[in-house]
């Protein structure tokens, strides 16, 4: 009786076990596909402007099934076409965690969620972005997400759930004068004229013929559905700890496409450039505190659309900058050579010829 | 000096005295070099030119967050006592209390077992909570009873016992039997990192970690208790290894708090900043309450936490965390400890009962600032030294200016721009903080629809400028 309750056991234990193995498996796996489904866009995502218009810019958020707690967004645009005025928290992000900052060609808030009991779910505004147009364009020019920006999410650990975004168009047309419209509260991508202030008291920004980032020449897709990731991190691994402190970081996208990497703790933003083969790598120039650390990767494609793959590792304490010791350079080492053979031969020479 | 010198004494003797006159004229000229630096560096900074774009209405603006004070320990006593009356008129929100377990006898032993008697420490929390305030308590520094060698600043001979002065704690003030306070801060300990208070580290025999980690053993077995927080590191500064250390550590960890002694006041922003994106890796601590647990322009005494240079420093910093702050910043204290001297050189905002309680100006910046509750709107133009930001409330906008210098008297005159009003007649009112208040009549016409006018703001002062349209 004993054995055949043993046997019972024994074959119980042999089925459930690969049994919840494939269960939480699956799960975990349902789980991974679930978390790369967050997408920004901004809207509207075409905009007919004049110069001197003032109009403002959702950054529209689609979470997905994720469940978001925070929002760094970062807008890059055309510093010669248009100027941000001001950019605030969306209706969605009740939380402003980082105050806007607008400077020549680029916008930056971070916004969060008012709790994380509640964390954001559906679509609506992380931001608004007032903005006047400067200057008329020839062709369409873009506002885009930059490749920094960052979305996190309840469940998600440190990764980056944004996947997509979609940046918007404008095209800016007419002689409207410096100056001129300026949108009543609230309004979106409505221009009311007002008189103008005087020259001199509004901080403009000066113009440059070169612009600070990329710009799509065509408009990009309306859509804000997610895209697949392309953009890979192969080393380090996810979660691995590594014994170098500038650890090299490298993965693999489309051939020739630029891809931007952000490490954190210590923020630094990097952008390099894949080869033929698709590969690329950094090394930091600086070494990295010992503990966690986040890399977020970011492709953009010749839309402007973008696409972003995270991992996150850990430096382990006294780790070293290479895993090649560093015996110093050559050349200090001939000099001091040198000098040492002076201070020698002055030594011997000098006695004799005072004797 | 050298040819009488040559011509009258020895060679030796010149030698000597021309090396003494050297070594006695070396610092004067380094710090004349160093001063001339300063005023070369401090005539490059850029005037202020304020615009208001009154149409550009942005996010809700909160007057709370800066209503929180903390009070030192420098007599073991209820110190707030005598002035409660006075605190209760700065509506404080929270007001921070630490020496829990070195002023207000609270443990003791007898035998092998601990024993508690609260009733000291209960007269200073309940004159917080008469001042309207509820209190944040320090859990600091190490009961002698249990500390190793009786010395409060170092581990204790059993953690175990360390989480039981905890858990009855809590269990006094949030429990359901006890005080049945809900809602009540615990930060574990006071500036761990300062030598002063112990030296503790991130590892090694004085791990604040393990401090922290009995303390919420403690907390977690507090019995039939209200909502609570528990938090730290209370460090000296905002350090990213001690943040981290704590959010990965594992610990219940409900709230983060440092102190924050900055004469800059645009660094408490980049704190902000710097620490949102140490925390967006982690999304389980991105959103749980920071509190800035100490604030001033200097830890040390100083003669400034007596005059407008205090007031007009608070003030600056409130602007830098006006957007994207805190969810408290205390400022540290009340009220001075004794022995400061006829000026008040302590950081208090009120000088102690021995020096007449008398209000210092700092003391009235925070009612002050409160008219400037309402929407923020866009205002552009902040200088080196002139800051400010401007809101909208039932039709009356609002400007605050701040004029604070950390290292002279610098005056300005502000040019200022109201743009896109409505074509009227307004109430142009111009108050500062302890100065002069005036009003005057403007028409807004439809040709411009501006008001233009010059401020003059004189060093360290504090302005609200009212914009009023009449009906």
């Amino acid at each position: 009786m004993k054995k055949a309750s043993l046997l019972v056991v024994v074959l119980f234990m042999l089925v459930a076990i690969p049994a919840t193995v494939f269960l939480v498996g699956r799960n975990q796996e349902l789980r991974k596909r679930a978390a790369p489904a967050t997408s920004l866009s901004l809207t509207p995502s075409s905009i007919n402007k004049k110069v001197g218009d003032v109009f403002s810019v959702e950054a529209t958020i689609d979470t997905g099934p994720n469940q978001v707690v925070a929002a760094e967004i970062h807008l890059v645009f055309d510093p010669t076409k248009l100027e941000a005025q001001t950019i605030t928290n969306g209706s969605l992000f009740p939380n402003i965690l980082a105050s806007g900052i607008v400077d020549r060609g680029t916008a930056s808030i971070t916004v969060g969620a008012a709790n994380a009991v509640k964390p954001v779910t559906g679509a609506g505004a992380t931001a608004v972005v007032k903005f006047k147009a400067l200057d008329k364009t020839d062709a369409p020019v873009s506002i885009r997400f930059a490749a920094n920006t960052f979305v996190g999410s309840l469940g998600e650990g440190s990764n980056n759930v944004l996947t997509g975004t979609t940046p918007a168009s404008v095209t800016i047309t007419g002689t409207g004068g410096i100056g001129g419209p300026i949108a009543p509260s609230g309004a979106l991508a409505q221009a009311t004229p007002t008189p103008t202030i005087s020259s001199g008291q509004t901080p403009k920004p000066t113009p440059t013929p070169t612009l600070l980032t990329p710009t799509p020449t065509k408009s990009a897709s309306p859509s804000a559905q997610a895209t697949a990731s392309a953009v890979l991190i192969t080393s380090p691994i996810k979660d691995a700890s590594v014994i170098q402190s500038k650890p090299t970081i490298s993965g693999k996208s489309a051939p020739g496409a630029t891809v931007t990497l952000t490490i954190y703790s210590t923020p630094q933003t990097v952008v390099v450039t894949a080869d033929a083969s698709g590969n690329w790598s950094y090394t930091p120039a600086a070494p990295l505190d010992p503990g966690p650390h986040n890399v977020v990767a970011t492709a953009t494609d010749p839309t402007g659309g973008t696409q972003t793959t995270t991992t996150s590792f850990v430096v382990s304490p006294g780790a070293t900058q290479s895993a090649q010791p560093v015996s110093g350079t050559v050349e200090i080492t001939y000099v001091f050579i040198a000098i040492a053979v002076l201070f020698l031969i002055s030594g011997a020479v000098v006695p004799i010829v005072i004797r | 000096m050298a040819n009488f010198l040559e011509q009258n004494t020895s060679p030796k003797l010149t030698t000597i005295v021309s090396t003494i006159a050297l070594l006695a004229f070396l610092p004067l000229l380094l710090f004349g070099v160093y001063q001339a630096v300063i005023i070369v560096s401090r005539a490059t900074g850029t005037p202020a030119n304020i615009i208001v774009d009154t149409t550009s209405v942005l996010e809700p603006i909160s007057t709370d967050f800066y209503h929180a004070f903390a009070q030192g320990g420098e007599e073991s006593k209820d110190m707030l006592a005598p002035v409660a009356g006075d605190i209760r008129a700065l509506k404080p929100q929270l007001i921070r209390l630490d020496h829990l377990y070195d002023h207000y006898d609270v443990v003791g032993r007898s035998g092998n077992d601990l024993t508690f008697n609260f009733s000291k420490l209960d007269s200073a929390v309940d004159t917080i909570l008469a001042t309207g305030a509820k209190p944040l308590l320090a859990l600091s520094f190490m009961p002698s009873a249990i500390a190793r060698g009786g010395k409060i600043i170092d581990p204790p001979n059993n953690w175990d016992e360390w989480a039981l002065v905890v858990q009855r704690t809590i269990e006094h003030y949030s429990g359901k039997n006890g005080k049945n306070l809900s809602g009540i801060y615990y930060e574990v300990w006071n500036e761990p990192d300062l030598d002063q208070f112990g030296s503790w580290k991130l590892s090694g025999d004085k791990n604040y970690l393990t401090l922290y980690r009995y303390a919420a053993i403690g907390a977690s077995r507090a019995q039939n208790v209200n909502y609570f927080l528990l938090g730290g590191p209370a460090t000296t500064g905002l350090y990213q290894n001690w943040i981290l250390a704590l959010v990965t550590s594992g610990n219940r960890l409900d709230f983060l708090s440092w102190h924050s002694y900055l004469s800059d006041p645009k660094r408490f922003n980049d704190d902000q900043r710097n620490l949102i994106s140490w925390l967006l890796p982690y999304p389980n601590y991105t959103l749980i309450p920071k509190l800035i647990t100490e604030f001033g322009f200097t830890g040390n005494k100083s003669t400034g936490y007596g005059s407008m240079y205090a007031a007009a420093h608070t003030a600056a910093t409130i602007r830098q965390l006006i957007s994207g702050r805190p969810t408290y910043a205390f400022s540290f204290q009340p009220v001075d400890g004794p022995n400061q001297g006829a000026t008040g050189d302590g950081w208090g905002l009120i000088t102690h009962e021995d020096n007449g309680k008398k209000k210092k100006p700092r003391y009235f910046v925070y009612n002050f600032l409160d008219s400037m509750a309402g929407n923020r709107l866009a205002l552009f133009g902040e200088g080196t030294w002139v800051t400010g930001f401007s809101t909208v409330r039932d039709g009356t906008i609002r400007v605050m200016l701040t004029n604070f210098d950390s290292g002279g008297n610098h005056v300005e005159t502000v040019p200022i721009t109201w743009n896109n009003l409505e074509p009227g007649n307004y109430t142009y009112r111009e108050r500062f903080l302890l100065g002069r208040d005036v009003t005057f009549k403007e028409t807004v016409t439809n040709f411009d629809r501006r008001i233009v006018r010059q401020v003059y703001m004189p060093a360290q002062s504090v302005a609200i400028l009212e914009l009023t349209r009449q009906q």
